[in-house]
């Protein structure tokens, strides 16, 4: 699929936790591991579809590989474009400050993602102007670029955010991340706020901005058909930790993990024909704080046994490129989309 | 013209212009700042922008105090003590119209019994009001220009729209002259409070941890104490030997030490609110430094709720300062403030047989129900894009 | 239309309006559909389309500055002559409220609005179960323990006496719709009950609600944005794009054999699982709804739309085959757009 098979980004053993408070001096009682040691790589060119339900980790994962959120431990390697992988984690921050402009970020609330109080040319400029990448008649020009770019009327840089409508905020967001030439960019959820109609034409822009500057893009999403649509490979969060990758064609229709399985017969089908039947999940998702021992997914997972109780599985390659972690990975025979 | 389209023609090309002229409006409304936006918004709330005129008539009489008043506010005229205030009349006894308002002089009397003075209005003369009129004697208005004009006079006898005191002085000078004082203690103790707030509140939101929890602690405290004990008890601290100057600004510093902690509390709030924003966020990965956030992002981001916060502090203030001076704890006479005014109307006595001793009472009621009006509109029109 | 036994709900040409200083939102405007015994009506639009006031307005909740300018509403209980006159209920009356919760129920998108946070779950079901039926608390409690176990909620004993912020999600939507079905509805309104929940919840629900509506024979008005959804639940749907209804039909000539130009649109913007091609988005954005002109509202953005026609006039409803109704000039004098 990418012919270019070099990493952009690679992560090691990434940890992030947030302390659980109590009491009148909030004293710290325990952790809530929103990122559970994770192990992934995104090829150059490459958008990683990252799925899972609310409360998995998914937007933390997001912002602490752009060290919004600085991580409490792990490495994260970035392909700054000199061929080699460099530690974003052993920089200062101050350092790490001037490659901010090589990795941007695309937000799911395009009304909380723009400040209100300064107009499209302001907004869109910013990275330039705040990394001296341009200034003045040039900035405005790069500015008048990507947005023309983004699909949006240039003549309307001049306009604040409120003159516009969710789609078309989504439009200038995406200008926004993309005036420095950024090399990789997380959308986490860019399009869940809108309606049906405007969904399509966001995604769609994003597929074309990506081919056409050769992006790597981490787009989060809850929703599946969006996901499938826009990915090469897909991984699949649960509680903080990561079941499954794959290549996405492979991961829709022949999932190695038991609640990628479930996840995928709960997806509803736009089709009235199709047989109804599937796997309703039992019990509710365990907190990040308690996990349950062993595989987090065992006490709901239809295939638990002994072993799962006691020993967490591993991400491991089932096959070429496709990584499950699940004991019985391979020997399961289990249900893709229909 | 109009003749050679049909109806329909007619129609289309009226809606093609209306069309065009809601464009035009669009194109303000989308390219319009915040500020704009408020002030939309501001206009439409009319009991605000009542309250707002007022507010700054207020201001403007207290700045140009000298001007208005007609006698100087220490003038005493043992002949009128205690004198009713007079009433402006354009129609006379007879019934007849005067364009220019005038009033009836007062006729004193000595009552033979009580030895009381009892004025009566003289309806054989008409005292007749002028404006802009000459003095004799020239003033210093603001203390930098010398003038010798006056709002309003009247060429012979004296006026007092608000009757005297006891000591014969005219109460409506001391009034709006007194209003400087009040009036300007609201700003300049909202201002400190304001600087204290932003100090405190902002290092409470922007670092958190311990800091926060104990400054939070301290707000706490200090808002659990009593005001009255807390204010009696520390004005009690200022020395009798001060100047009226330094009373003034001691007691708007203990206002302000006092006033400060809700302010804060707003901007820690706002500050943490915004943080969360995505829009910071993007600042922060598009490279933005922490001070390129808060001077561009953060500070516009709560200064309009900082503003409603200020304007709503300012008449618990002014309340402050009179309920002190009221109690004899604030300034003291000779100094004219609304609370130092209203002192002469503590007995009952006093009250029920002079009561127009309480019009500075109607000044501050009316300020801060105009400012607090203000408020309300600045309140409702500070995030226009909601 | 009289009392038909087929039907237990009827809505005819109702109109529902916004009044707004800058002019007048016509959030429902000339909405025509039945309800089917014990059957399933989707509702699909948009944000803005009118479909959550229409559902309102069924129960006579009018929202602030809203009037129901014309319309008339009949519910048919099953076994009553005389079908009952919803539109002739004043919004407040005790006649409304006897229906509300009774004989029509209602879920919502989020539950913590509608569950009240300082009352149990026990108490809140027990309300309404004491306000509509003659039980007393013992028999209620009862009722509400048999309606938890029946939505699903597991160890139901302990979670009577739990408050809603103490469950999840899930939980809630279950624990309101056990509220909503206490009484014996005739109808269920679910409006957008899982759009706020995971997908795997919402496959838990969608699964809840086919079961109850087999076991207690009501009827459901579905209200989604999710096409997906709607295959599911659906047996009959009504495409709504602002304000009114512009395709009605049954669930599976919607999908197979969809007229208007917005459905088919709208079926094509959405991503499959067995396509790989680009998405079709609709062109332009759905206009401003004040003070819209009297023309057909999808012209501006619809591909196959007739100059001088469909925006000098309001195109008519037109059957084109059996329980199927286009409102679309394409399909004038019963043909299809081809002839």
């Amino acid at each position: 699929m990418v012919e270019n098979q070099k990493p952009q980004i690679k992560v090691e053993n990434l940890l992030k936790k947030f302390p659980v408070e109590k009491g009148f001096f909030k004293r710290v009682v325990g952790h809530i591991k929103a990122v559970n040691r994770l192990n992934f790589k995104i090829d150059m060119g490459e958008v990683l579809g990252l799925v899972g339900e609310s409360g998995c980790g998914k937007t933390t994962l997001g912002q602490t590989i752009l060290r919004a959120m600085e991580p409490d431990d792990g490495k994260i390697y970035f392909n700054f474009g000199n061929g080699e992988l460099q530690n974003i984690m052993e920089m200062s921050k101050r350092e790490f400050r001037s490659y901010r402009r090589y990795m941007q970020m695309i937000f799911q609330d395009p009304f909380s993602s723009l400040d209100p109080r300064k107009t499209i040319l302001d907004i869109v400029g910013e990275p330039l102007k705040v990394n001296n990448i341009a200034r003045g008649k040039e900035l405005e020009n790069r500015v008048r670029e990507v947005v023309a770019s983004a699909g949006l009327n240039v003549e309307h840089i001049r306009r604040f955010p409120h003159a516009f409508s969710g789609g078309q905020r989504q439009r200038i967001a995406i200008a926004r991340a993309l005036a420095p030439n950024p090399r990789f960019v997380v959308a986490d959820e860019p399009v869940s706020a809108l309606d049906v109609s405007v969904r399509a034409e966001i995604l769609n822009l994003f597929k074309d901005l990506q081919e056409e500057l050769e992006l790597t893009i981490l787009f989060i999403a809850h929703d599946l058909s969006v996901v499938r649509y826009i990915s090469d490979r897909v991984a699949v969060m649960y509680v903080g930790k990561m079941v499954e990758i794959a290549e996405t064609r492979e991961l829709y229709f022949n999932p190695q993990h038991p609640y990628t399985e479930v996840l995928m017969s709960a997806i509803p089908v736009p089709d009235p024909r199709v047989d109804k039947e599937r796997k309703i999940l039992e019990g509710e998702v365990p907190s990040a704080s308690n996990p349950p021992a062993g595989c987090y997914f065992h006490p709901r997972c239809e295939y638990s046994q002994d072993i799962c109780q006691k020993q967490t599985p591993e991400l491991e390659e089932i096959r070429e490129d496709h990584y499950a972690a699940c004991h019985f990975a391979d020997k399961l025979t289990l249900r893709g989309v229909k | 013209m109009a003749d050679f389209l049909s109806g329909e023609e007619q129609q289309a090309e009226q809606q093609e212009e209306r069309s065009l002229k809601a464009q035009i409006e669009d194109q303000e409304y989308y390219t319009a700042s915040q500020k704009e936006l408020v002030w939309q918004r501001f206009k439409k709330h009319r009991l605000a922008l009542f309250g707002a005129s007022i507010v700054f008539l207020f201001y403007f009489t207290a700045i140009f105090a000298e001007f208005i008043i007609p006698y100087r506010i220490f003038e005493r005229d043992r002949q009128y003590v205690h004198a009713p205030p007079q009433r402006v009349r354009f129609i006379d006894d007879q019934g007849q119209f005067h364009l220019r308002p005038f009033v009836y002089p007062l006729s004193t009397e000595r009552d033979s019994r009580t030895f009381e003075l009892v004025f009566t209005e003289d309806k054989s003369e008409k005292n007749f009001l002028y404006f802009f009129v000459e003095t004799e004697e020239s003033y210093s208005l603001m203390r930098f220009f010398e003038v010798n004009t006056k709002l309003f006079g009247s060429e012979n006898g004296r006026i007092f729209l608000f009757g005297t005191d006891s000591l014969g002085r005219d109460l409506f000078s001391r009034t709006v002259y007194a209003s400087r004082i009040s009036v300007s203690i609201g700003l300049i103790g909202v201002f400190v409070s304001f600087i204290l707030g932003c100090i405190f509140g902002g290092i409470s939101g922007y670092f958190g941890g311990k800091i926060d929890v104990l400054i939070q602690r301290v707000i706490e405290f200090l808002i659990s104490i009593p005001r009255i004990p807390l204010w009696m008890a520390l004005s009690a601290s200022i020395p009798q030997d001060w100047g009226p100057l330094q009373v003034y600004m001691a007691i708007t510093i203990i206002l302000s030490l006092v006033g400060w902690g809700g302010l804060a509390r707003v901007v820690r709030g706002k500050l943490l609110e915004l943080r969360e924003e995505d829009y910071v966020t993007a600042a922060k990965i598009a490279g933005a430094r922490e001070s390129t956030i808060i001077v561009s992002h953060l500070l516009p981001g709560f200064m309009s709720y900082l503003i409603v916060n200020l304007t709503l502090a300012i008449p618990g203030m002014i309340l402050g300062e009179t309920a002190l001076s009221f109690l004899g704890l604030g300034l003291r006479p000779p100094v004219v403030s609304w609370g130092t005014l209203l002192q002469a109307s503590q007995n009952f006595r006093t009250v029920a047989r002079y009561p127009w001793l309480m019009f500075p009472g109607i000044f501050v009621v009316t300020f801060v129900l105009c400012i607090n009006f203000m408020g309300d509109g600045l309140r409702d029109a500070a995030d226009p894009y909601k | 239309m009289e009392n038909n036994n087929e039907n237990i709900l009827q809505v005819q040409n109702m109109h529902v309006y916004f009044y707004h200083d800058h002019g007048v939102l016509k959030a429902v405007s000339g909405v025509n559909f039945e309800v089917d015994k014990q059957k399933t009506l989707g509702i699909v639009g948009e944000s803005g389309c009118g479909k959550s006031v229409t559902a309102h307005s069924l129960l006579r909740i009018m929202l602030p500055r809203s009037k129901m300018e014309q319309g008339k509403i009949y519910l048919n209980p099953p076994g009553q002559k005389e079908p009952l006159k919803l539109h002739q209920m004043h919004p407040k009356s005790k006649n409304i409220r006897r229906v509300r919760g009774n004989l029509i129920s209602m879920i919502f998108q989020e539950p913590m609005t509608s569950l009240s946070p300082v009352h149990t779950i026990e108490n809140q079901i027990k309300e309404a179960i004491t306000l509509h039926r003659e039980k007393d608390k013992k028999e209620a409690q009862k009722i509400a323990l048999e309606m938890l176990k029946k939505v699903g909620i597991s160890d139901p004993e302990q979670r009577l006496t739990e408050y809603p912020h103490q469950l999840s999600g899930g939980m809630r939507q279950r624990a309101m719709t056990a509220m909503a079905l206490s009484c014996n509805p005739y109808i269920l309104i679910a409006d957008e009950p899982t759009t706020a929940l995971d997908v795997t919840v919402q496959a838990q629900i969608l699964d809840l609600m086919a079961d109850l509506q087999k076991s207690l024979a009501m009827s459901i008005i579905y209200i989604t944005h999710d096409m997906g959804v709607i295959a599911e639940v659906a047996d009959e749907v009504c495409v709504m794009y602002l304000g009114k209804v512009v395709e009605y039909t049954d669930v599976d000539t919607l999908f197979y054999n969809a007229q208007h130009p917005y459905t088919q649109s709208l079926l094509n913007a959405i991503p499959r699982m067995d396509y790989e091609g680009r998405l079709e988005a609709i062109k332009g954005r759905v206009p401003e709804p004040v003070d819209l002109p009297e023309v057909c509202h999808f012209y501006p953005r619809c591909d196959q739309s007739i100059e001088g026609k469909c925006n000098q006039e309001e195109p008519p409803v037109f059957q084109t085959e059996e329980g199927h109704r286009v409102k679309c000039f394409l399909y004038e004098g019963g043909s299809g757009p081809d002839g």
